[in-house]
């Protein structure tokens, strides 16, 4: 849209389009003073928005309506060169109202005057009949990066979008002390199954896995890179069983979550076949004693029939069995869980931690290799299907004691 | 603690990297058609027959409704384990078909007490995609001596697409070699078989209605009767017949 068509026919709707905008009433802002924000914005911008963008070091005219008090409008008119004449111009211009003329009252040079374009034209007609009072402004050049930033600007100075950045973490000082100190009850359990793991001959490493909506323990593990235990009993079961190379603490604890996972839904599954066949026993009692008049021959064939019935049952058993078809219930994988683990994880244990989609991980002691901040940063990796936070350094002094070497878990 | 900029983090990425330099010399990623008049080519026939056998694994997985991912550890001339992906079954998305491998040769007795101490060390490895991220590195970790796989995968793969992990240096783990490319196409069509059944739905979402493979395959070769990659397309649908055949052979025998 060109200028003129803002200002002869669609103004009103420009105009309540920005009145939208500006839902809160803001106090106006001195007309004359002017903004200088661009330096100190500079620091924190780093992607440039588009709209702004095109008006690079616009000078903006804030013209207050004085008949509208609070209703502040906003419009971008021009450049910074082009609204120097336009300044001399309007100071030289009177307005007649009542025959809807400009009259030139400058120092003899009518050239200057119509030199200008029936735009230029048109702008100093509404802003002279309208009794607007012209000043420059400065214009946030790149987006707001913080919330509180957005609304300052937004309601104050210019409209802009407000886009967050979901996948960077918090900082530590925005934490609630109370969070705080059960994120230290939790390292303090996983310490404690470091210490376990060390007594049974394994690296000193231990890791807890937290649903921070129910503050409940979901699991718990140790490092078990050697197979036998000094008191050589096996320590996995064969259900969760891993090779003895692999089973660092986040393998072993995730396989630990995964058959929790499938025992619990093959309950499920069993006490709901239970009421199902009460309830077809119910049914069929009640046939029976319905047909219990009939002939002999009849009951005959009603037995045939049950057990093909009952065949039939067997064979849907077998079928829903298969964990496929309730793979979906429940909870999936690690989504929202919060982890705990005394040493930094290594490359293979992070991405196991992206495959199983854990929500928060908080380390102790970082090490040489590991993948989330020493020698790669997989949490942030823009190509993997899922991002997380990490807390590093967290109790450190307590976890290196356990295991200080540059192995990472 | 928020910041993960430390001066000693820095310090081991400068020795880090000088490894990694040396590594990279050493060892390699190269395409199969990139060796020319060497010791892989002469043997060529020997590694897609193996290959065979990966792809065969992987259409039993495509059966069970996993994504079909499969490998074989082959050790002198001889297969050892085979794997396929298992994370649907077991709920547990680290469940890979490389580490279902390795359960396998850790699970039996007289495997486990030939590679207990020098682990995978004169093993080949067969798989029909690129080792993730995470497989990448435990196979660093079970010192395998060369990897072979089909085709890339420009998500996770940590041999080339995302990372080049194969040459890191890892404690307690050892670099290796990396062939790419070996029948690439038939481990594309194996996915594309897979995720074509994803994307048409059944209106209930917890019972997915699965269409067969061999009704897509006539559908493909429908579409790409008068196309120039035809040929292409016939040749690998015969090769996969072949196979076929034998994972019904080998059902019906159990």
């Amino acid at each position: 849209k060109t200028l003129s068509h803002i200002i002869n026919d669609d103004f009103t709707s420009e105009f309540n389009h920005l009145k939208k905008i500006k839902k809160k009433p803001s106090p106006p802002p001195p007309s004359t003073t002017i903004v200088d924000g661009d330096k100190e914005k500079d620091k924190h911008k780093e992607e440039e928005e588009e709209e702004v963008e095109k008006d690079n070091k616009v000078s903006k005219n804030s013209t207050k309506q004085s008949s509208q008090t609070g209703n502040l409008l906003q419009l971008l008119i021009c450049g910074e060169s082009r609204f120097k004449n336009l300044k001399i111009i309007l100071e030289n211009v009177e307005y007649d109202k009542e025959l809807g003329e400009i009259k030139f009252i400058g120092n003899d040079d009518d050239s200057e005057y119509q030199s200008l374009s029936n735009e230029q034209k048109g702008i100093i007609k509404f802003i002279k009949s309208n009794d607007f009072i012209v000043s420059i402004e400065k214009v946030p050049k790149y987006p707001p990066l913080l919330y509180e930033i957005w609304e300052d600007w937004n309601y104050n100075i210019w409209p802009c979008v407000f886009r967050a950045h979901i996948f960077s973490t918090p900082l530590i000082s925005n934490v609630k002390d109370e969070t705080l100190l059960e994120m230290r009850k939790y390292m303090s359990l996983a310490i404690e199954q470091a210490e376990i793991g060390k007594k049974r001959g394994h690296k000193g490493i231990g890791a807890v896995l937290i649903d921070p909506n129910t503050n409940k323990i979901v699991a718990t593990s140790y490092d078990q890179t050697n197979r036998i235990s000094v008191d050589e009993t096996p320590e996995i079961s064969e259900t969760q069983y891993i090779s003895p190379i692999i089973s660092h603490c986040i393998m072993t604890i995730t396989n630990k979550l995964s058959t929790e996972q499938v025992d619990d839904i093959k309950k499920q599954m069993k006490e709901q076949k239970k009421f199902e066949k009460e309830k077809q026993f119910e049914n069929r009692n009640e046939n029976e004693n319905k047909n219990e008049n009939k002939n002999e021959n009849e009951i005959c064939n009603d037995n045939d029939e049950e057990k093909e019935k009952e065949e039939k049952e067997e064979k849907e058993e077998k079928e829903e069995c298969n964990i496929l078809s309730f793979v979906n219930l429940g909870q999936y994988l690690a989504t929202n869980f919060h982890l705990f683990i005394t040493k930094e994880p290594c490359i293979m244990c992070s991405m196991a931690l992206v495959h199983s989609r854990v929500k928060r991980v908080v380390y102790g002691s970082s090490s040489r290799d590991g993948g989330l901040g020493s020698y790669l940063k997989i949490h942030t990796e823009k190509s993997l299907n899922h991002r997380f936070e990490v807390y590093k350094d967290f109790m450190e002094d307590e976890c290196k004691k356990l295991f200080d070497s540059p192995e990472a878990s | 603690m928020d910041h993960l900029n430390n001066s000693s983090s820095c310090c081991n990425k400068i020795i880090n990297e000088s490894i990694e330099k040396e590594t990279r010399k050493q060892y390699y990623i190269k395409t199969v058609e990139e060796f020319n008049e060497t010791e892989i080519q002469e043997e060529l026939s020997n590694h897609k027959k193996f290959m065979e056998a990966a792809i065969e694994e992987g259409y039993k997985a495509l059966k069970e409704g996993e994504v079909p991912v499969a490998c074989v550890i082959v050790y002198k001339g001889e297969i050892i384990a085979r794997g396929s992906n298992k994370t649907n079954i077991k709920k547990n998305g680290t469940r890979h078909a490389e580490l279902e491998a390795f359960d396998q040769i850790f699970l039996n007795k007289e495997l486990n007490d030939r590679f207990k101490d020098s682990l995978l060390e004169e093993c080949d490895l067969y798989v029909t995609v690129e080792p993730c991220l995470m497989c990448s590195v435990a196979l660093q970790f079970c010192k395998i001596k060369r990897v072979f796989f089909g085709c890339h995968n420009d998500k996770f793969g940590g041999n080339g697409s995302v990372y080049e992990l194969n040459f890191s240096p890892i404690s307690n783990g050892r670099p290796y070699n990396c062939i790419t490319g070996l029948l690439k196409n038939q481990a594309i069509l194996l996915l594309q078989l897979f995720y074509n059944q994803e994307n048409k739905k059944a209106p209930i979402p917890n019972k997915r209605k699965r269409l067969d493979p061999e009704e897509l395959k006539k559908e493909m070769l429908k579409i790409t009767e008068n196309s120039s990659s035809s040929q292409l397309i016939l040749n690998i649908t015969q090769d996969l017949n072949s196979v076929k055949e034998k994972v019904l052979k080998d059902l019906n025998n159990k």
